[in-house]
């Protein structure tokens, strides 16, 4: 009877400690999984930072090396650039007139020669970058700037098109040098991709 | 039971052990990933920039005039076919439809298109961004053939002789704007009372007074006061069979020349502007601008000195930059008074780096005269004529009234 009772308590014992032993091991696992999710977690935020960067940076990249702009026609008063993309893609630009450094908006000499390819737009300076030796740095004017965006019909008729797109400078009206930039408009902010000095 | 619950631990770290591989197998890969799709479009994009622009470069157009039948011809003398974005039929005017200007949209290679000279476009524009200029190529090529044969045979003459670009209506076209200045004497004082250039045409005395900045005194009038009739100028000073424009004063509603022979100046600077005369751009190596001005002055029957000093100078519009030359002369006498100088002045392109601009080109002409025997009278001048002016390698923007 005694070897029973014991044999009973040894049993009650071992299922207690097998109880508690789940217990643990489950504590342990959702501890687990609760750091291994989150670290997951985590690192995939960066790396998805790391991939949205990297994509507006390839981006930026692809417009710089395929946003070509020449002069197409000078005339006393006015100078009329070509705007072309050398590869054909969906890209939504604007175009904008500073003064050589950047710090005054000039926007108001530039004339569509067709009123249908560029729509003037204000904008956040704060969401406007310029490119400098390669880096991006917000533009110094304060507050906002007009800016000219292509026209849904202009991307289709001349950077699908391969197509120049051509826009015009009015000269007389510069108070000095001035200089045409080419903005990508990338998550909702401009980025400069290419430049033309144009003199009064 | 230590065995036992050593297993479950186990368990549990393989499985926090697979987890995290698994992220960090994610994060490499997903960084390997995104590292090289940003070299390869980064290379893909540097690639067909420079297949463009090896492409671009290997487009040629050529411009030819033809003499016999007065025709420009267009041709793609490059290695790819050239497919045209717009054409400008003028100097402010496109269109973007290349058939409205007789281009078809693509120009094979090899493939010639004619133009009558007053039809073929300003500019071509393709779609890799060259700029063609065609039409001032082709007229500068015509220009050449009417001057080599005017100078070579005709004696006189030039591209544009006073005559002509009267009798063609290129002085009289509304862009035409000359603008002058004459000072007299030693002190080289701006003599403000010579107000008109005048000149004689089919339709009788025309004058020209213009203002750059009111174009609306652009062009040539024709003489209402004095009357026509009153007037008694000699319209060909040294009978050539050109008349001259002619610096002339309006004074007590008379028109007469600069200066009297017995009180006119013995020095006199004439400056003649003819604004926004002419376009050079980089078709052009070498312009050249010919003159020929009469002067008649009074020597009194005495030995005299006069010493003539042209200079020529282009002003572009867009930069102000001012390119000067002294000119040459050569005088020949048609009369015991009256003096023919006549000379050129070259401005090879990329020796003055011309850029291409819009220029006005100024003609200055000094006259000094001296005297030989201190007992003599001082020599006068009375005339100051411009017959022509020439210029070749540019385009001339006054154009004929038709």
């Amino acid at each position: 009877m005694i070897e029973v009772a014991c044999g009973r308590e040894v049993m009650k014992r071992a299922s207690l400690r097998g109880q508690s032993d789940l217990i643990g091991v489950v504590v342990l696992l959702g501890a687990v999984l609760v750091i291994g999710v989150a670290f997951a977690g985590m690192t995939l935020t960066s790396v998805s930072t790391l991939v949205s960067v990297n994509r507006v940076k390839t981006a930026l990249s692809e417009d710089q090396s395929s946003i070509f702009v020449y002069v197409e026609r000078e005339n006393t008063t006015h100078t009329c650039l070509g705007i072309l993309r050398i590869v054909p893609d969906y890209r939504v630009y604007a175009i904008g007139l500073f003064t050589s450094d950047l710090s005054q908006d000039l926007s108001g000499a530039i004339t569509p020669p067709k009123p249908d390819t560029l729509v003037p737009r204000t904008i956040e300076s704060s969401r406007v970058y310029r490119l400098y030796q390669g880096e991006y740095y917000p533009i110094p004017v304060k507050g906002s700037i007009n800016v000219y965006f292509l026209t849904d019909q202009a991307i289709r008729d001349y950077i699908l098109q391969r197509k120049p797109l051509l826009v015009c400078v009015d000269r007389s009206g510069l108070p000095s040098d001035g200089y045409l930039v080419v903005f990508s408009f990338i998550n909702n902010e401009l980025y400069e991709v290419r430049g033309w000095y144009v003199k009064p | 039971m230590l065995s036992h619950k050593g297993r479950w631990r186990g368990q549990v770290e393989v499985t926090g052990a697979i987890i995290a591989v698994g992220v960090l197998l994610l994060v490499i890969t997903t960084l390997f990933y995104s590292i090289i799709q940003l070299q390869q479009a980064t290379s893909d994009v540097f690639a067909k920039r420079a297949s463009f622009e090896s492409e671009r470069s290997l487009e040629r157009v050529s411009v030819i005039y033809d003499p016999e039948g007065g025709l420009c011809i267009v041709r793609n003398a490059g290695g790819v076919d050239v497919e045209v974005a717009r054409v400008w039929v003028s100097d402010s005017g496109f269109v973007e439809e290349p058939e409205a200007a007789g281009l078809p949209a693509t120009i094979r290679r090899g493939e010639s298109i004619s133009f009558a000279v007053d039809a073929i476009p300003v500019a071509i524009v393709t779609k890799r961004g060259n700029v063609f200029e065609v039409r001032s190529e082709c007229l500068r090529q015509a220009a050449m053939a009417r001057s080599v044969v005017e100078v070579i045979y005709g004696g006189v003459g030039g591209f544009i002789s006073s005559q002509n670009i009267i009798g063609a209506g290129r002085l009289t076209s509304d862009q035409a704007c000359i603008v002058y200045e004459v000072y007299r004497g030693d002190s080289k004082k701006e003599d403000k009372t010579v107000p008109v250039l005048v000149y004689r045409n089919e339709a009788g005395w025309i004058y020209h007074k213009c203002d750059p900045n009111d174009p609306s005194t652009y062009g040539w009038k024709l003489v209402t006061r004095p009357p026509q009739s009153s007037i008694e100028l000699d319209p060909d000073l040294d009978e050539s069979g050109v008349n001259e424009a002619i610096v002339a004063r309006n004074i007590s509603s008379t028109l007469i020349e600069i200066g009297d022979p017995n009180q006119g100046p013995t020095s006199v600077s004439v400056n003649l502007t003819f604004y926004n005369v002419i376009r050079i751009s980089s078709s052009a190596d070498v312009v050249i601008v010919f003159y020929k001005f009469v002067i008649k002055a009074n020597v009194g029957g005495q030995p005299h000195q006069v010493s003539y000093n042209p200079r020529v100078a282009l002003i572009a519009l867009g930069s102000g930059s001012r390119y000067e030359a002294p000119g040459s002369v050569a005088v020949s006498s048609s009369g015991e008074y009256v003096a023919v100088i006549s000379g050129y002045v070259v401005f090879p392109r990329l020796f003055y780096n011309l850029q291409n601009d819009y220029y006005s080109v100024e003609i200055a002409l000094e006259i000094n005269t001296e005297k030989i025997n201190t007992g003599s009278s001082a020599t006068r001048i009375v005339s100051v004529r411009l017959e022509y002016i020439a210029i070749t390698g540019a385009e001339i923007l006054w154009k004929p009234l038709p």
